[in-house]
């Protein structure tokens, strides 16, 4: 329980004298040692959101009040305060237990108005109050203006004896007035911009303020109202909204106070005038004024007013003596020493003045309760906070993570503190912005963090608090700035938003707008808004230049669709139509948008991709023009238009905004883009040259050091110097897909041995063969396929997926990925979409199946930055669905792990193997047989070589085989990789037609006998054996002929026929393209070729086992065989 | 023709259990192939000799990556929902479909012989008791040990850095993996019957097996199992809650 001198409960956020009046009196009694808890409660009148009155929140500032957290049960104090009748209209819910030994209520409202209408029940507030205290409350007038009124409606209220005390601090109010301000009387008054403030009608409102050019007019607290009863102001008057002007300040201005107000209008006290008598200023009142403040001021009807000020303008030692009786009343009836007295009549006794060293009591619980203050941040927690909801779609968040980066390299502290909107349901922080806090760029808040920080910035303030949330990180701000990305739509008041940024950062925000345009907007719509001096223009972090990879065969046109649409439905513009957009024919067109994808086009000329797909600068790269929307119903995306520039690819917008973003922009209306697109593209060398010129303006006009210089003026603290990133080494991720055989494995693994030193190339893989890469010497994690889990469902596999190969990238910093495989699972999509400087290769072999519908995974193609298509010595005979996209894809030459000079001579190989180099051997290499029956076929095969006593026949079993062969003594087994290797110690293979396969026995000039798989899983196995067939580069065969197998096996025993195939495969193999498609790689990534890793090759050490034929017992191919056919 | 739901169930129930008798046979004519020196006739070449120098092992290229907030603070994609489940295995692949709980065994730092003969125990527990789906934390590459028992298994990178330094990053990078693979396939906690320390959190087994004693691994993987129902109970009067 908290216990203080005083508790006062009322509502701290009206704007007028009420809390000017209560803080005058915070500080009174506080001065005099008395502790005092302030428990807000929310008047019914105030719907609007409100901050705490300034005055009061700087009481609680100075530690002169304490302000009762919600949700403390019970409070104990020696005085209850209730401020203003007109809190308690409505039973105040969820307020603590008071215990307190005497309750007032300051009635700072009459019951009933001039007719008799009453304000607010009287008796219904007084039952309210004493629910809340737990005593009887007796009320106290704070005029005998307010105790007539209260006497003759409400007798049954009990009354104080004396009237309350209105509060002043002279001293801080006094004004020199030794001479007049002019030649001619300034006349003035100030208060709030109500109605019920000013006369009744525009005659009488001249007939107090005139339009004479002998007198001046100065008014602090005009409004709406003013304005619609006056029209245009006199020209003799000088007029100020409410709280434009400080009050004491505006006093000094004037030489007379006039408040002349609403005939309804029963003014309770008037705190204004003894205000206006504080500053020496005359005060000329209506006559009813008179029993409030007596000789205080000068009582006169409103058509003799005017005419009294002059003549004491004339008169000034009557004015001064006027000026100096009326103070001299403040100063005894008013000070705050008249008003401590009071409340030590009503206390009883008074404890020892508290100094300024002495701590409040102990029982306050200071630090939970206190309103974040902005006004003292001797060492804040951070030097900017960004504020936004870090999901939202649009530009605002390409800017954000441009900030941060800004920030992190020039020294600025920052955190983020992310406020989810309503407007968006669902989805991830931007991978921009992630990618910000996984580098370690920025601090993400928590909604219990307490913090403070020299700059808060808002960003989307549509967004943002819509709604309310229920907890959100405190933070104290020296400044705020609300960045105005969009023209502020109908969707959201900007004032309604300014006051609710007021209340909940205890801190009125500045606006600032991005552009030129949006200020005028701004301006106009909300005049009285408070604008930051210069815009918050679109700053990009520095990037260095990079040449594009590989070009497409058509230009690649993009258009970013990010943005929600204005809400001009909602507005009387007819004239707003859609403009017809043009479709660029001929050309590639990237689409990235923000609503979901909902008709996702098959491959082909057309990608479109959802935002959370594809970060933007990623997107950006891919372009050679970005077209931007030029219907006006959708803001233009700035930011992502500048990044365009920097990155190099030339933008399209409307002429204007051409000129606008200089060199690299193209200004062209939606009739001539597709024109210009065609024209450029006949000009490849000018496009390009033009790239670099969009790139190089980019980067000076909106350089990072706009941005470093705005916050080092907002936050008073100097930019530090631009800290340069250590380049990081290239962690490259190679990923492969589970595969049935070792193919994706091998090419990836091709591709690695020939990155140069500077490269860690990290092993991603689903294949069970893992053991093959570590062999090699590479890191390698495994990532279970989902076979492994059979009940699951896919998207359950991908979603663990996704977060097994994120950790896999956050773990070792991996910095690009390569895939190999059929299909980019949606997982290792999702988890690169995220990543913006992230880069993304697809190897993917071609000889698809033809006629199979794989248009699916083909158009997955549109999330990778580069796809390499290694080629196949076969590919002539490429009828399947990759064959129609190459003009998208980079070729190389087919890849295989080893070069020629790599393999074993004859001799050596056959020593490792244990075979006899002098008789002839052949290899058998059907596949792992996942999806191919290859048991029966080897037993066929083993069969035909029997036939011929000299011929020595080694299996070679997989790593992942499906099938162990050690159940045939005969043979030998070869369990190993790469089996190209030991090519030289056999005279012919009989082997399967995989890719890897079929182009190292095509390249390396082994003969072969090809048995396809024709499992409908595998690629056009069928297709490759037959090119060999029609080009004298192979044999054939199949299961159904398989029986005859061993006249081809005689045929490939004669020398001649060898010689022949020798002959014909290498007049159709090609080179070895590994090398080419890692430089493909090191270009993407920006890293120099160099001199690879691991090419060359030791010698093979011999064999760790001898290859003993041993007899065995009996024969269980033939009892495997029996089981099978059991089965 | 298969009309009912009940007639598929019971097809779909009788080729399970011809898989796993078909298993069950394969596996013992293996046996006994090996048992006559079939393994002397397979040839090993170990490919790491292909290898030219040696490069950074998994330890030395990792880095200290970042603590992300909670997801209400910052979303940073769905957290899956769903477990997955691992297989039963080919021993008892006619098991129920119901959702057994899974269960960790560690067999890390041990030589694949111990391997071979732990998953074989495990396989011969799990054959007769069929109460548990089996998720195998290993360090060794013969994959073949778990495969051809159709039995689930995760790589946790061998720890065989000098380095202290690279072998407690190592250690703590697999401690994250560990608390990760637990959230993946929905087991609670983690039998080691390995030589390496997986993770702190483990079942507080007494007698703490080291994969010999067969009476050892029954009593682990009992203990395992009512611990796991008890998570599972608990859990699922959570959710209820």
């Amino acid at each position: 329980m908290q216990t203080f001198d005083i508790v006062m409960v009322g509502d701290f956020r009206f704007p007028g004298g009420t809390s000017v009046a209560t803080a005058h009196e915070i500080r009174a009694l506080a001065g005099a040692g008395l502790s005092i808890g302030l428990l807000q409660s929310n008047a019914d009148i105030l719907r609007q959101p409100r901050p705490m009155h300034p005055m009061i929140r700087a009481c609680v500032t100075r530690e002169e009040a304490i302000v009762i957290a919600a949700g403390e049960k019970k409070i104990e104090a020696r005085l209850g305060i209730f401020h203003n009748p007109m809190t308690f209209t409505k039973p105040p819910k969820d307020l603590p237990r008071l215990l307190l030994r005497r309750a007032i209520l300051v009635a700072h409202q009459t019951h009933t108005d001039r007719n008799g209408l009453p304000y607010y029940d009287a008796m219904h507030i007084q039952s309210a109050c004493q629910r809340i205290a737990c005593c009887t409350v007796e009320w106290a007038p704070i005029s005998p203006v307010v105790r007539g009124n209260m006497m003759a409606t409400a007798p049954a209220i009990p009354l104080l004896d004396s009237d309350w005390h209105n509060t002043v601090f002279i001293e801080e109010w006094a004004a020199s007035r030794s001479k007049p301000l002019g030649q001619v009387p300034v006349l003035g008054r100030h208060g709030r911009a109500d109605k019920d403030k000013w006369p009744a009608t525009r005659r009488e409102i001249l007939t107090v303020y005139p339009a004479d050019p002998d007198l001046r007019v100065r008014l602090l607290g005009t409004g709406d109202y003013l304005k619609r009863v006056m029209g245009e102001y006199p020209a003799n008057w000088q007029a100020f909204r409410f709280g434009q002007v400080e009050p004491r300040d505006f006093l000094k201005t004037i030489d007379f106070f006039l408040y002349y107000h609403h005939p309804d209008l029963v003014e309770a006290f008037g705190r204004t005038v003894i205000e206006a008598c504080a500053s020496g200023a005359v005060a000329i009142l209506p006559p009813h004024f008179e029993s409030t403040f007596g000789e205080m001021a000068i009582y006169r009807e409103a058509s003799e007013a005017v005419e009294t000020a002059r003549k004491l303008h004339a008169n000034w030692r009557g004015y001064l003596a006027q000026s100096k009786r009326a103070s001299k009343l403040v100063a005894e009836r008013h000070g705050p020493a008249r008003h401590v007295a009071f409340i030590q009549n009503l206390l009883g006794d008074l404890p020892a003045p508290r100094t300024a060293q002495q701590p409040l009591k102990s029982s306050h619980k200071e630090a939970s309760m206190k309103v974040p203050s902005s006004l003292h941040l001797a060492d804040p927690s951070y030097d900017v906070v960004i504020l936004a909801d870090m999901r939202a779609p649009g530009d605002a968040g390409l800017r954000i993570a441009h900030e941060i980066r800004i920030q992190h390299a020039h020294g600025f502290r920052t955190a983020l503190a992310h406020v989810p909107s309503g407007r968006i349901k669902s989805g991830s922080v931007r991978g921009e912005i992630h990618a910000c806090v996984r580098d370690g760029m920025a601090q993400v808040l928590t909604s219990s963090d307490v913090i403070s920080t020299r700059l808060l910035v808002i960003h989307g303030p549509e967004d943002v608090l819509e709604p309310i949330p229920e907890k959100m990180p405190r933070i104290a701000a020296s400044r705020i700035v609300v960045v105005v990305g969009r023209t502020p739509d109908r969707s959201y008041s900007v004032i309604r938003k300014h006051r609710l940024l007021s209340l909940a950062f205890q801190t009125q925000p500045v606006w600032a707008p991005a552009t030129p345009n949006l200020r005028d907007a701004l301006m106009k719509a909300w005049p009285d808004i408070p604008l930051e001096a210069e815009d918050w223009t679109v700053s990009l972090a520095a990037r260095a230049w990079k040449e594009r990879v590989m070009a497409w065969d058509r230009p690649v046109v993009g258009r970013i669709d990010s943005e929600l649409a204005l809400d001009f439905g909602k507005t009387d513009k007819p004239e707003v139509k859609p403009v017809v957009q043009p479709g660029f024919a001929g050309c590639y067109v990237r689409i990235l948008q923000a609503a979901p994808i909902t008709d996702d086009p098959p491959a082909g000329p057309l990608d479109k991709l959802a935002i959370e797909e594809q970060a933007i600068g990623k997107f950006l790269d891919s372009l050679d023009f970005l077209y931007v929307d030029q219907d006006d119903l959708k803001p233009v995306p700035y930011c992502a238009v500048a990044e365009a520039m920097q990155r190099g690819t030339v933008v399209l917008v409307k002429p204007e905004l051409a000129r606008e973003l200089g060199p690299g922009a193209l200004g062209v209306g939606a009739a001539k883009a597709e024109e210009t697109v065609k024209l450029f593209v006949r000009q490849r060398a000018e496009l390009s040259q033009l790239a670099r010129e969009a790139s190089r303006n980019a980067s000076a006009r909106f350089a990072a050091s706009h941005h470093a210089e705005r916050v080092a003026r907002l936050t008073g603290r100097a930019a530090g110097p631009t800290v340069q990133r250590k380049a990081k080494r290239q962690r490259i991720a190679f990923i492969t897909s589970n595969g049935v055989g070792l193919g994706h494995l091998t090419r990836l693994l091709c591709i690695a041995r020939r990155m140069p030193s500077t490269v860690d190339p990290i092993f991603v893989t689903m294949s069970q063969a893992f053991g093959i890469v570590k062999d090699f010497g590479f890191p390698v994690e495994y990532v279970p396929f989902t076979s492994q889990s059979e009940m699951s469902g896919v998207q359950d596999w991908n979603d663990w997926f996704k977060h097994h190969v994120e950790q896999i990238f956050d773990a070792y910093g991996i910095t690009g990925a390569v895939f190999d495989g059929g299909a980019p699972y949606g997982g290792l999509v999702r988890a690169i979409a995220s990543r913006p400087d992230f880069f993304s290769v697809w190897v993917r072999r071609g000889m698809w199946k033809p006629g199979k519908s794989n248009d699916n995974l083909i158009k997955r193609q549109k999330y990778f930055d580069l796809v390499i298509e290694p080629r196949d010595v076969a590919d002539i005979r490429d009828y399947g669905p990759t064959a129609g996209q190459s003009g998208r894809s980079a070729h190389v030459d087919p890849i295989r792990l080893l070069d020629a000079e790599e393999l074993l001579d004859r001799k050596t190989a056959a020593k490792a193997l244990g075979i006899d180099p002098k008789r002839p051997a052949v290899l058998v290499q059907l596949g792992s047989g996942t999806t191919s029956e290859i048991v029966s076929q080897t037993n066929e095969i083993i069969k035909s070589c029997g036939r011929f006593p000299q011929l020595q026949v080694v299996i070679a079993e997989w790593a992942i085989g499906a099938v162990s062969f050690d159940v045939w003594p005969e043979v030998k087994v070869l369990r190993g990789f790469p089996l190209s290797r030991y090519f030289n110690a056999f005279d012919f293979t009989i082997s399967a037609v995989g890719y890897n396969s079929f182009n190292e026995i095509m390249s390396f000039g082994l003969p072969a006998i090809f048995l396809a798989n024709l499992n409908p899983m595998m690629d056009d196995q069928a297709g490759r054996a037959a090119f060999a067939v029609d080009q004298g580069a192979a044999f054939m065969t199949s299961p159904d002929e398989i029986k005859d197998l061993h006249v081809l096996i005689e045929a490939l025993l004669d020398e001649r026929a060898r010689s022949i195939i020798k002959v014909n495969t290498a007049r159709i193999a090609l080179p070895n393209g590994a090398q080419a498609a890692a430089d493909l790689i090191l270009k993407l990534a920006g890293v120099a070729p160099g001199e690879p890793a691991l090419l060359r090759l030791p010698v093979l050490p011999a064999a760790r086992q001898s290859l003993a034929r041993k007899p065995a017992a009996r024969k269980p191919a033939r009892k495997l065989k029996a089981v099978k056919e059991r089965a | 023709m298969l009309e009912t739901p009940e007639a598929l169930q019971y097809e779909i129930r009788r080729l399970r259990d011809i898989v796993e008798r078909q298993y069950l046979e394969l596996a013992w004519q293996q046996s006994e192939l090996r048992s006559r020196g079939g393994k002397a006739m397979i040839a090993r070449f170990g490919a790491g000799n292909l290898a030219n120098g040696k490069l950074a092992g998994n330890a030395a290229l990792l880095r200290e990556t970042i603590a992300l907030p909670p997801p209400e603070a910052w979303p940073v994609g769905n957290v899956p929902a769903n477990p997955l489940i691992p297989n039963c295995g080919f021993a008892s692949y006619a098991s129920g479909r119901d959702q057994l709980g899974a269960i960790g065994i560690a067999v890390c730092g041990l030589d694949e012989q111990t391997v071979e003969q732990v998953t074989g125990m495990v396989e011969e527990r799990l054959r007769r008791v069929r109460n548990f789906r089996p998720v195998f934390l290993m360090d060794i590459t013969r994959t073949e040990i778990f495969r051809r028992r159709g039995l689930a298994y995760e790589y946790l990178a061998p720890c065989d850095e000098k380095d202290k330094r690279l072998a407690a990053k190592l250690a703590a990078f697999n401690a994250r993996r560990v608390e990760f693979l637990k959230r993946k396939w929905g087991f609670p906690g983690v039998i080691n019957f390995g030589s390496r320390a997986i993770d702190a959190d483990m079942f507080k087994s007494s007698h703490q097996p080291r994969g010999r004693n067969q009476l050892a691994i029954n009593s682990a993987v009992d203990e395992a199992i009512s611990q796991s129902a008890s998570g599972r109970h608990a859990r699922s009067s959570s959710r209820a809650a």
